[in-house]
């Protein structure tokens, strides 16, 4: 092909041909997996009459600020919001720390039955949380743990946990035992090659499970469903279905609550992709 | 090596020395204490939120317990013969298996195709990455009712497209329909879940270097070939974990189809997990719903076993 062209055009503009084609297919297929959030938000700042008319010119000469205005001034949309907010980072600061240590103990310390604990933590990929909080409701009931955000904390951490554990023991292999090792020489402890030394190394590993456990948590319906019946402690994600079903016809005021779910979201892949990636790179 | 060594060495101030040690320090210096310090947290939370919702899963399993009243009866193993005999139950798990299949099946083409096509470095590559990987990081809520939205009979953007471009002569109720539920939420729940195979193959992609492509192409490769004998090879294992990983989690999964249909119309969308869901929390049988998960916990370490066989996910991580 190029072979042809290039009896034609230099070699370089050949190259150019074929690099701006192949973006335009890539963005030609982005923006039509992209229809439904381009709908969402065109719909977060539409007229409900314009919307439902189906009519797409009267859809955009309606284009308002009122749906979003409507959901801030909504009485529960700041109480979900912080309710999902405090979820979410509880969630972050016990994955992160806790597979941190897991990670470190995995790497530094032989003991028997390591194997079998590995495969014991891989193992909680596989719970399906609707199973889980069958049972958990049960158990939440008896610890009084029913309708509190701690324990709603508590059953999503344990999503993203397994993930964040692998993550963080295949970072710390990537630490060499020899860095620890010249710092307990030079008369540190233990403790301070793990802080200053093996934890920085694996600081990329931390803020990949800190953003998988972010968007596991701030994602996270079932549990919520199960386990919080409270509308002052429910967080976005079972909230919107609440003003759903209480005013199931404002399709544009609940896009425009689904519109400031996805900000965060979306603010959180394009700044953090790198780290992301390179936490599945290390679980793949 | 040696500046490494003084770089750290240089890291550690007088003061940090063995006498010195905190009560933290203490804790890290021996080895069982390190262990427990490290583990416990992660160990603590594995137990209360897995070991023992599955043990107290089995036990319920064998009562008759009912949310409106505390006695519990006991009822006994052969609960587990007639779940498993139910049609209700047989259909469900049916369903999930066509479900778990067949949106595997869309979200391995669609995840793989994605990946490959953002993998290359060009103008905005750092957007299109971040766009191709958003529909992952969307709840599920959400999607769930986007997707209500614009699949509805009147209003939706996808039935008036189709009428416009006169592939349909009325507008048709997707989602209420028996004939077309379970394959519309199929496609959608493909749409964001597929973003998972992205992941995990864009991930692998970015780590194969470029001198094998450079390689393959002084050898005088074409574009299939260098795909053939250079990618595939080098992601084929990443898409067969996946495709493990998919298929256990599809199975199970409740969000997406609960917020979609509930699990109708009539049936035909009733999963296991809706199933389990109906009967614990609308008809109040906490024992028969125990039973499901117990029955379901049983299935899925018989596929976790298949996955740890085939995928060998513990060589990974060097397990000495």
């Amino acid at each position: 092909m190029t072979q042809i062209v290039g009896t034609y055009l230099s070699y370089r503009q050949a190259a150019r041909i074929k690099s701006i084609s192949y973006q335009i297919v890539v963005w030609a297929t982005l923006l039509t997996l992209m229809v439904p959030i381009i709908w969402l938000v065109i719909g977060a700042f539409s007229g409900l009459e314009a919307l439902l008319s189906g009519n797409i010119s009267r859809i955009f000469s309606s284009i308002t600020l009122e749906p979003i205005r409507q959901v801030f001034f909504a009485s529960n949309f700041f109480t979900y919001y912080r309710n999902s907010l405090v979820v979410a980072a509880g969630v972050v600061v016990f994955t992160v720390v806790a597979s941190t240590l897991a990670g470190y103990g995995l790497t530094r310390v032989q003991f028997r039955g390591k194997k079998w604990l590995a495969r014991l933590i891989l193992f909680g990929y596989m719970f399906p949380p609707l199973l889980l909080s069958l049972p958990m409701y049960q158990i939440w009931r008896e610890l009084g743990l029913l309708n509190s955000l701690f324990g709603l904390v508590i059953a999503e951490a344990s999503v993203p946990l397994p993930f964040g554990i692998w993550t963080m023991w295949l970072f710390f292999q990537t630490v060499p035992l020899d860095y620890e090792e010249s710092v307990w020489m030079a008369g540190g402890s233990r403790w301070h090659s793990f802080k200053d030394v093996a934890l920085p190394q694996a600081a990329p590993g931390m803020i990949a499970v800190g953003i998988f456990a972010f968007q596991s948590a701030w994602n996270n319906y079932t549990y919520p469903k199960v386990l919080i019946s409270e509308d002052a402690l429910r967080p976005l994600t079972t909230g919107i279905t609440q003003y759903a079903v209480q005013n199931y016809v404002f399709w544009n005021q609940v896009m425009a609550i689904a519109f400031t779910i996805v900000i965060p979201a979306f603010l959180m892949v394009y700044f953090l992709q790198k780290y992301l990636l390179e936490g599945y790179k290390a679980t793949a | 090596m040696s500046s490494a060594t003084d770089y750290v060495s240089s890291l550690v101030p007088r003061r940090w020395t063995r006498t010195t040690n905190s009560y933290l320090g203490d804790l890290f210096e021996n080895e069982y204490a390190l262990l427990v310090v490290c583990l416990g947290p992660a160990l603590a939370l594995f137990f209360l939120v897995a070991i023992l919702p599955m043990a107290w899963a089995f036990n319920l399993s064998l009562y008759e317990v009912s949310t409106l009243n505390p006695v519990w009866t006991w009822v006994g193993p052969g609960r587990f013969v007639d779940i498993l005999t139910s049609s209700g139950f047989q259909n469900a798990f049916v369903r999930s298996l066509v479900f778990g299949f067949g949106s595997v099946a869309i979200q391995l083409v669609l995840g793989v195709g994605l990946a490959l096509l953002v993998n290359k470095d060009f103008r905005g590559d750092v957007l299109a990455r971040a766009l191709a990987l958003l529909p992952y990081m969307v709840p599920a809520v959400v999607i769930g009712m986007v997707g209500q939205f614009m699949l509805n009979a009147q209003y939706g953007i996808v039935n008036l497209a189709l009428l416009r471009v006169g592939l349909l002569d009325q507008p048709v109720a997707f989602l209420g329909l028996p004939e077309t539920a379970m394959a519309t939420i199929m496609v959608v729940a493909s749409w964001k879940f597929a973003v998972f195979v992205t992941l995990l193959t864009l991930a692998r992609l970015q780590s194969i270097p470029d001198h094998f492509y450079e390689g393959a192409t002084m050898c005088g490769a074409n574009a299939w070939q260098k795909f053939r004998d250079v990618t595939l090879p080098r992601i084929q294992n990443v898409i067969l974990i996946a495709a493990l990983l998919r298929t256990l989690w599809m199975f199970n999964k409740f969000d997406i189809i609960y917020i979609m249909t509930r699990g109708g119309p009539g049936q035909t969308t009733t999963t296991i997990p809706l199933l389990a869901y109906e009967i614990a929390f609308n008809q109040y049988e906490l024992g028969q719903a125990a039973a499901i998960a117990a029955l379901m916990f049983v299935f899925l370490a018989l596929w976790s076993v298949l996955y740890f066989r085939v995928a060998r996910p513990e060589e990974e991580v060097r397990v000495a």
